[in-house]
């Protein structure tokens, strides 16, 4: 998809929103405009408060809408200097969704985010939008997500609905840059000989958008008693590249990052349980890879069947939120002789207290590996004045095995400063 | 004293207290059982007040223990009643750190209702449980049962006498005690007292006691004014007895009994940003 051509195509029609014909625009309802001016700097506590981050966004959010049609428009303009070698200097038309609403349908055309789902803090069927991880997931997803080009239909038939995605635009997740603060350098194989010629990693092989590549989605959601459920389907591509190799002449190990499809399946409910509210998340995929054993010792990525589930419950107690969550994710029947393990658990914890007729808010959020200890805490203390200014004060503070996903950032623990003003 | 004054039939069903305006309502059903002085009133008192739509857009002031307004929103209160379940529909419309805010709450006739909060921060719809209504709603000082109807079944109502309305006026004194377990355990309030005004029949004061029998909040309608077949408040106020804050809700429009499609009393709309 020729981004640039559609970011161009994009702001037009955002500065046809605006700069209406008079007359045209005298009949019209007025745009709802708002958005935010925001500072984020982060500072590394072991490392004499070094700048680790130093993010500046304003965020535009247009709305007009015209009977039972609306456009919404996001553009976002960023500056940033220290979680990078790069200065990262953005101009993005997040968002441009065309929406019709009847009294059985509602027909989004445009760049738009997808939610699926229910869990906090990890993502098991939200995987309609690929992620920024340039800060891995240390920020809202609703920042993180990189909205997609798409039709987004749903139908609705009393308490039921039935949901359809088509998605052209082939954009995957964009990872932190060598030498950026959350970089995760990709687990390489060794060299034929130890010592002699390093892995030669090839151009990573991504698909071309035409229709037999793009993305298909499609959910229903309904009630069953007490139960509200969705069923989920994404006939979709792999997030990231898989690495495939082979031994060149040289001998050198040539690597082969090729985008794989990516079919799954999924379910989600919640229902009242105690005093709180359960909610439930599965997914299984034919189609994860998982690097096995082989005869050469470099090992290669064989599919897998992968499946994967979430409890959480939250309750709610006064100015409380509590909300533990667990996670497991499990390679079933497994094709060949794992070299990596073949189940991960993960728990979660949000506490959450507001005070001040909710003008403070004090929230905890915990994630700990339970197959291999590693840990990340978020404290967050945060504080509105006058409904549109915002200031946080948080932390993230890792711990674990050097070479976990948590752990391998245990000396970047850092203290966040986060300022919002909201229009 | 005859306080039924006839008013029309299905248009001009129930109700109550700030659900009048705000919200959630007492099932519908009309109750026959175990007649009493005071539970016939608070029937009378609902089938006065309830309309079949509603849509009011508000002013909600926040108000600090020195008695300044801390934060001032406006939000708009959808409800319509279809198919034996009442829902309604809030949805802030300033300031920006609460706008597309929104809470939906679809009251089957159950004394535990189901309940969404859409926080547009995360672009997620979130299940709130009904047992915990006695929490606390978006830093105001009503709490999601606040927003309940009169629960007749679900209550013991007892007349206990009159008094001067707080703008003037008689008002009958009923005493509301849950009955069933259910709302014993999900209630925070051991005891409330309606004060129902002689000539509208409308709760224009209710005293809130707490678990340990204390009087905890206070909540008076005032500027009762015709809205069509029913009364309605301009003003609602909420004032907590305990940390001395208090929530206004100053109704700036009220379309009663207008047209309003199912859409905005569903999840559908409470989800559009």
């Amino acid at each position: 998809m020729a981004r640039r051509t559609l970011f161009a195509v994009g702001l037009w029609i955002s500065l046809g929103m605006v700069v209406a014909p008079a007359a045209w625009a005298a009949a019209a309802p007025p745009i709802d405009l708002g958005g935010y001016l925001e500072n984020r700097s982060a500072y590394r506590i072991d490392d004499d408060l070094v700048t680790s981050e130093f993010r500046t966004t304003l965020q535009v959010e247009l709305e007009r809408a015209w009977g039972r049609w609306t456009v919404d428009g996001v553009v976002r303009a960023r500056y940033e200097t220290k979680l990078e070698p790069e200065t990262e200097k953005e101009l993005d038309l997040r968002e441009l969704v065309l929406t019709h609403r009847s009294r059985s349908a509602t027909v989004r055309l445009g760049r738009q985010q997808v939610i699926w789902g229910k869990t906090d803090g990890l993502r098991l069927l939200d995987i309609v939008n690929p992620l920024d991880l340039r800060e891995l997931l240390f920020d809202d997803y609703v920042d993180l997500r990189i909205p997609l080009w798409m039709a987004n239909a749903e139908w609705f038939f009393g308490d039921q609905a039935l949901q359809v995605l088509v998605i052209p635009d082939l954009t995957f997740d964009d990872p932190a840059e060598p030498g950026g603060e959350f970089y995760i350098a990709p687990d390489l194989p060794p060299a034929p000989v130890p010592g002699q010629v390093p892995p030669r990693v090839e151009r990573t092989v991504e698909p071309a958008s035409r229709p037999s590549a793009w993305e298909y989605g499609v959910r229903w959601s309904g009630q069953a008693g007490p139960w509200e459920l969705t069923a989920n389907a994404l006939y979709g591509w792999a997030d990231d590249p898989v690495l495939f190799r082979r031994l060149a002449p040289g001998p050198v190990v040539q690597l082969e990052p090729r985008i794989p499809r990516r079919r799954t399946l999924g379910l989600s409910g919640d229902v009242p349980l105690g005093p709180g509210i359960l909610r439930v998340e599965a997914t299984y995929t034919p189609d994860a890879y998982r690097d096995v054993a082989t005869l050469d010792g470099l090992g290669r990525p064989a599919r897998q069947k992968l499946v994967s589930y979430a409890l959480g419950w939250d309750w709610l107690r006064s100015s409380w939120l509590i909300s533990p969550q667990v996670f497991q994710e499990l390679v079933v029947d497994p094709s060949g002789d794992l070299l990596g393990e073949r189940e991960q658990r993960f728990a979660t914890l949000v506490l959450q207290r507001k005070l001040r007729q909710d003008r403070l808010t004090l929230r905890l959020f915990a994630l700990h590996g339970l197959d291999n200890p590693e840990t990340w805490i978020s404290p967050k203390v945060s504080y509105q004045w006058l409904g549109r200014l915002e200031l946080s004060l948080g932390a993230d503070l890792f711990d674990g095995a050097r070479d976990g996903l948590l752990g391998r950032f245990a000396d970047r623990d850092r203290l966040v400063l986060d300022l919002t003003l909201r229009f | 004293m005859r306080l039924w004054m006839g008013v029309p039939e299905a248009s001009a069903l129930t109700l109550v207290v700030i659900s009048l305006t705000l919200g959630l309502w007492a099932p519908g059903e009309v109750w026959a059982a175990e007649e009493s002085p005071g539970r016939d009133l608070i029937a009378r008192s609902e089938q006065r007040t309830e309309s079949a739509t509603e849509k009011t857009t508000y002013r909600m002031e926040l108000i600090g223990t020195d008695g300044a307004v801390t934060q001032t929103r406006r939000l708009d209160v959808y409800f319509k009643r279809s198919e034996g379940v009442k829902r309604t529909l809030q949805k802030f419309l300033s300031p920006p750190v609460v706008e597309s805010t929104g809470l939906l709450v679809e009251d089957t006739g159950a004394p535990v209702n189901d309940i969404w909060l859409y926080l547009p921060a995360t672009r997620r719809l979130r299940r709130i449980s009904g047992v915990e209504k006695s929490n606390w709603y978006m830093g105001t000082e009503f709490a999601f049962e606040d927003f309940e109807g009169y629960q007749i079944p679900y209550h013991d109502f007892t007349l206990v006498g009159d008094d001067e309305c707080p703008e003037g006026g008689v008002c009958h004194l009923v005493e509301a005690v849950p009955a069933s377990a259910e709302e014993r355990g999900a209630s925070g309030y051991s005891k409330k007292v309606y004060w129902i005004e002689a000539e509208s029949l409308y709760p224009v004061r209710v005293d809130y006691y707490g678990e340990d029998g204390h009087r905890v909040k206070e909540l008076t309608s005032g500027g009762l004014e015709r809205e069509g077949d029913y009364w309605r408040p301009r003003t609602i106020e909420m004032r907590n007895l305990d940390n001395h804050h208090a929530t206004r809700m100053v109704a700036e429009e009220r379309a009663v009994d207008a047209a309003l499609d199912d859409y905005y009393v569903t999840k559908r709309f409470l989800r559009s940003d």
